[in-house]
């Protein structure tokens, strides 16, 4: 049982390790074939799978949050490591959004749709997980009240 | 059971407010929402605007695919971004253009398309309705559609414009597939959509209309109903009272009046009227009041238009010389068309050449073909004639004949044309537009006004140029200028024999009566009876004086036979007045020369009236910060130089001057102002006005205008001296007291704005010299954005020998991220050029493309 408690925890501890590169990977994939949302359809991924590992919700969003962000990062870094010009685009798209000339602000602003898109699949991936059912020897990750009820 | 319900209602709440907020948030992202953008969609790094990143690099050589060729087409780039291609025939010269072009511009084609066509707003949203409302009823468009029309499939100019669309289509469809659109596209998601022929024509209408399209008349109306006909007359006259330097002395011949043969594609079609029962409307005088209200109608709906979208400055100078004035003894030709200025620039700089073509010049985004430049032995360019194209009619109208108006002797149903304008971020806009015989109906505010502009009347610009292009001789370019007809342009001409000219083709209406700088009577009497004919336009060929020059200044002298417009449609001189002067400076000049020339900034208005006001300052009680201003004025050259005091102190006192004079006068009469600053704000120099001051100065001290309007008596002197007060008071508030620091360049600068109108994009505004009549022109204020467009000097060494220069302010790419959106910038300010290189001459090291259809 201890072993089994410690196993869990490790995953929980390891998850975001393992989700946030994989979903981040999925993400790019997603952007380079045209998929603007696979931010979002990682994040309800990223939902799912963390709730049913019941991994804590700091963990959660920081993955979702890794995930979208890294996402959109990778063909960004791509761009720029084949020699474009991303930085003089990033001012350019600032400008004509109608924000100050600003690389960092283009940049910042391209990672938040990104991010807010994982953070908003994931509140509905984890809404529509079926509530686990608290075994007698691991903790309850809802109120205690519910497992009453049952 | 209480708390299990409890629980399921919060976890659907839950699942509820999760799908809800994820939903909205989705829906924004990939659909936007008013004004803002999709921008999941606008922000995927892949596919988003940041695809436009792309663009931004240099191209690399290679192989590229452009459907349609019959045989590969050579391009190559130099390391400023020049181009040249070379192609085995003419179609495939222009669809390689076509390709070229859009791969470097397609973001300013589509927006001069979308400006024409009205359909700004459907990438802009809602701001852009009212400059569509305008240009829809303007009919732009409905010209070019009428243009392509009578275009032959198989002339020149048809196969031309077809090859082109289809290059241009073939960089659409590359993006379509691709989807590494210009950021403007990634951004707001609203895509180029195929090009046409008739959009390219939309493009020439778009520079007609800049160079073309007047609101004169209407500034005439609100003179004449507040200032009054009799100072109206005698203060804006038809011809100047100031000496003049017309390229065109004469002697001159009546020749008559031609016909138009073509109609106005945006007038109701006189035939096919038939007349409506009823009397006619009692005769009366047109109402200037309300002729005043439509002007104002229309002049505040003009304002909405994008910046030089209409005629508001003079533009451009272009000469050339022969003989012994210049050094080889063959000719020279110096242009540079001044112009809105842009980021991108309105040029694109191109050799095309194939077995029938071989030309090398400033080519229009949009258009094929080259518009100013050189060929083998002709070398050509324009400057705009300014002339009266734009006529006002105020139609009679009558509650009694509702959609009526009354023409020749009954009452006429208007025409209707529907659309619906799409905006971006907000509802369609429904629009009808009505016309006339004279053309469609710009405004019912006040009086129904139709608008009949010459640019409305189809031109077949293309196949002149075409003609000019392949012209090996005067006869063969005048000849080709025969079909040119709006916009009106002086075509300046310099061959590898030695000779030179200028030609003046295009429409220039005469009425058959009335006045037509005001509103005109819509019933008839006043309707365009025809034009000038082609043999009677301004022109001049290889003159004694082996020197032809055109700055925007009147071509002709008093005597000429025929109408073409007033004082405040030509520049007042200056320019010309300079270029000659400079033109007889040595005794054979060369193309340093011609470009110093370019560069002038000498103002021979200053030149003129600081001497007077030197002399009016002469015992005059100074305190110590005039006298010191005055002290620099003396001994001044004239040069409106960037760190030159002088002409602070000149431009202040000018605009002063002006006030001290006129102001009184625009007070009393209630002359409105604010209604019409483009016409009548004096810190714009109206045209009229500083002819007249420069006029009486010089020779009339004490014309009553000095004199204020129950002021007392007043002359030349006193007010140059109270207004010599208020410009060295202004500039010791503005910029300090000590007048030696008074740099023009503290209050003066130059600005090259971007199409996009987002001011990071553009240039500047830097501290710059000039201004409105210098040559190196910076007018549109003390922010200037207007002035040379592009600078070339030809030189005609020997047969089919050229030594060209040229450069223009901006750079070959639209894209702000790449090294060629304002690498030439530089250049271009200092006043120094790069050769303009024949296809031939394009090096070895350049960058080159072969395109095909292959791949």
């Amino acid at each position: 049982m201890r072993s089994q408690r410690m196993a869990s925890g490790r995953f929980r501890n390891a998850a975001p390790l393992l989700i946030a590169p994989a979903g981040a990977l999925l993400v790019a994939l997603g952007s380079a074939t045209g998929l603007w949302y696979a931010p979002f359809a990682a994040g309800v991924l990223t939902g799912a799978a963390t709730g049913l590992r019941r991994m804590r919700l700091p963990g959660t969003l920081g993955s979702a949050v890794l995930i979208g962000a890294a996402g959109w990062a990778i063909p960004l870094a791509w761009r720029a490591l084949a020699g474009q010009p991303v930085g003089a685009t990033a001012e350019t798209i600032a400008a004509l959004a109608g924000l100050p000339s600003s690389a960092a602000l283009a940049v910042a602003a391209t990672l938040l749709v990104a991010v807010l898109q994982t953070l908003a699949g994931c509140a509905v991936g984890r809404a529509f997980l079926p509530r686990p059912r608290p075994t007698a020897t691991e903790p309850a990750l809802v109120p205690p009240v519910s497992v009453t009820s049952v | 059971m209480g708390c299990t319900v409890s629980a399921k209602i919060r976890r659907i709440a839950g699942r509820l407010g999760a799908l809800v907020l994820a939903g909205l948030l989705m829906f924004v992202l990939g659909v936007g929402t008013g004004p803002i953008p999709a921008l999941g969609r606008a922000l995927d790094p892949a596919r988003g605007a940041w695809a436009s990143a792309d663009g931004g690099r240099l191209p690399a050589g290679g192989r590229l695919h452009v459907p349609g060729l019959t045989q590969q087409a050579q391009v190559s780039f130099d390391n400023e971004g020049l181009a040249s291609i070379t192609a085995a025939s003419d179609d495939d010269l222009f669809r390689a253009q076509g390709y070229v072009t859009a791969r470097f511009r397609l973001t300013q084609m589509d927006l001069l398309r979308r400006l024409g066509s009205g359909r700004l707003a459907e990438l802009s949203g809602p701001a852009a309705v009212e400059s569509d409302t305008f240009e829809l009823q303007l009919g732009l468009r409905r010209t070019a559609e009428a243009a392509w029309t009578q275009t032959p499939a198989d002339s020149p100019a048809g196969k031309a414009l077809s090859a082109y669309t289809a290059g241009v289509n073939a960089r659409i469809a590359e993006l379509e597939d691709g989807h590494d659109w210009p950021a403007l596209y990634g951004l707001t998601g609203v895509h180029p959509g195929r090009w046409t022929p008739v959009d390219s024509l939309v493009v020439q209408e778009v520079l007609t209309q800049q160079l073309d399209f007047s609101t004169v008349p209407l500034g005439y109306a609100l003179l004449d109903r507040s200032l009054g006909p009799e100072l109206t007359k005698a203060w804006f006259p038809v011809l100047p009272a100031t000496p003049q330097q017309p390229y065109d002395p004469g002697p001159y011949q009546d020749l008559g009046t031609a016909p138009i043969p073509e109609r106005n594609a945006n007038a109701a079609d006189p035939a096919a009227l038939r007349p409506g029962p009823g009397p006619a409307p009692t005769a009366q005088p047109l109402d200037t009041a309300h002729a005043a209200a439509a002007a104002t109608a229309v002049l505040a709906r003009a304002d909405h238009l994008p910046a030089g979208a209409l005629h508001l400055h003079p533009d451009s100078n272009a000469w050339a010389a022969n003989g012994p004035a210049v050094a080889g003894g063959r000719a020279m030709l110096a242009g540079d068309p001044h112009l809105q200025l842009s980021l991108p620039s309105d040029w694109f700089e191109i050799a095309l050449r194939s077995p029938g073509l071989d030309v090398t010049g400033a080519s229009l985004p949009g258009m094929p073909a080259v518009l100013i430049g050189h060929n083998e032995h002709i070398s050509w360019s324009l400057t705009d004639v300014q002339n009266q194209s734009t006529l006002f009619y105020s139609e009679t109208t009558s509650p009694e004949h509702p959609g009526a108006y009354y023409w020749n002797g009954a009452w006429r149903p208007l025409e209707h044309v529907e659309y619906t304008i799409p905006v971006r971020g907000g509802d369609p806009v429904p629009l009808t537009v009505d016309l006339t015989v004279h053309g469609p109906v710009i405004t019912r505010d006040g009086q129904t006004t139709s608008v009949d502009w010459m640019g409305n009347i189809p031109s077949p610009d293309l196949a002149a140029l075409l003609s000019i292009s392949t012209a090996g001789d005067y006869g063969g370019f005048r000849e080709a200028l025969r079909g040119w007809k709006a916009p009106t342009q002086n075509f300046v001409y310099a061959d590898d024999q030695g000779n030179i000219g200028i030609v003046a083709p295009g429409y220039y209406p005469l009425v058959k009566s009335g006045e037509p700088w005001l509103p005109l009577s819509g019933e008839g009497a006043a309707d365009v009876a025809g034009t000038i004919p082609f043999d009677a336009v301004p022109q001049v060929y290889n003159p004694p004086s082996h020197a032809v020059v055109t700055a925007n200044q009147r071509p002709v002298g008093a005597d000429y036979p025929y109408y073409i417009g007033t004082t405040q449609d030509f520049d007042p001189g200056y320019r010309a007045t300079q270029i000659n002067t400079g033109l007889r400076a040595g005794p054979a000049l060369g193309p340093d020369d011609f470009g110093a020339l370019q560069s002038d900034v000498t103002d021979r208005l200053a030149a003129q009236l600081v001497p007077e006001l030197l002399k009016a300052l002469d015992g005059a009680p100074l305190d110590e910060r005039q006298r010191t201003a005055r002290d620099l004025l003396t001994g001044w050259n004239a040069a409106m130089d960037e760190k030159s005091p002088q002409a602070s102190i000149w431009w202040r006192f000018l605009i002063a001057y002006l006030g001290e004079v006129f102001q009184p006068w625009w007070t009393d009469r209630k002359v409105p102002v604010d209604l019409a600053r483009r016409h009548l704000a004096l810190e714009r120099t109206p045209p009229a006005l500083v002819q007249d001051l420069e006029q009486w100065t010089l020779h009339d001290q004490g014309n009553p205008a000095f004199t204020p309007p129950g002021g007392p008596a007043r002359d030349a002197r006193a007010a140059m001296r109270d207004a010599f007060a208020k410009a060295t008071a202004g500039l010791a508030a503005d910029l300090g007291p000590d007048p030696a620091s008074w740099n023009w360049g503290r209050l003066h600068r130059r600005v090259i704005p971007s199409i996009t109108q987002v001011p990071a994009l553009g240039h500047g505004p830097l501290p710059a010299g000039g201004d409105p009549w210098t040559a190196n022109n910076a007018d549109g204020g003390m922010d200037s954005d207007f002035g040379p467009s592009w600078r070339m000097v030809v030189r005609w060494t020997g047969p089919a020998t050229a030594d060209a220069r040229a450069v223009y302010p901006g750079g070959q790419s639209e894209n702000p991220a790449s090294p060629w959106y304002r690498n030439l910038i530089d250049l271009w300010w200092r006043g120094e050029y790069l050769p303009l290189r024949t296809a031939a001459e394009h090096g070895s090291d350049d960058l080159k493309w072969t395109l095909t259809s292959e791949g």
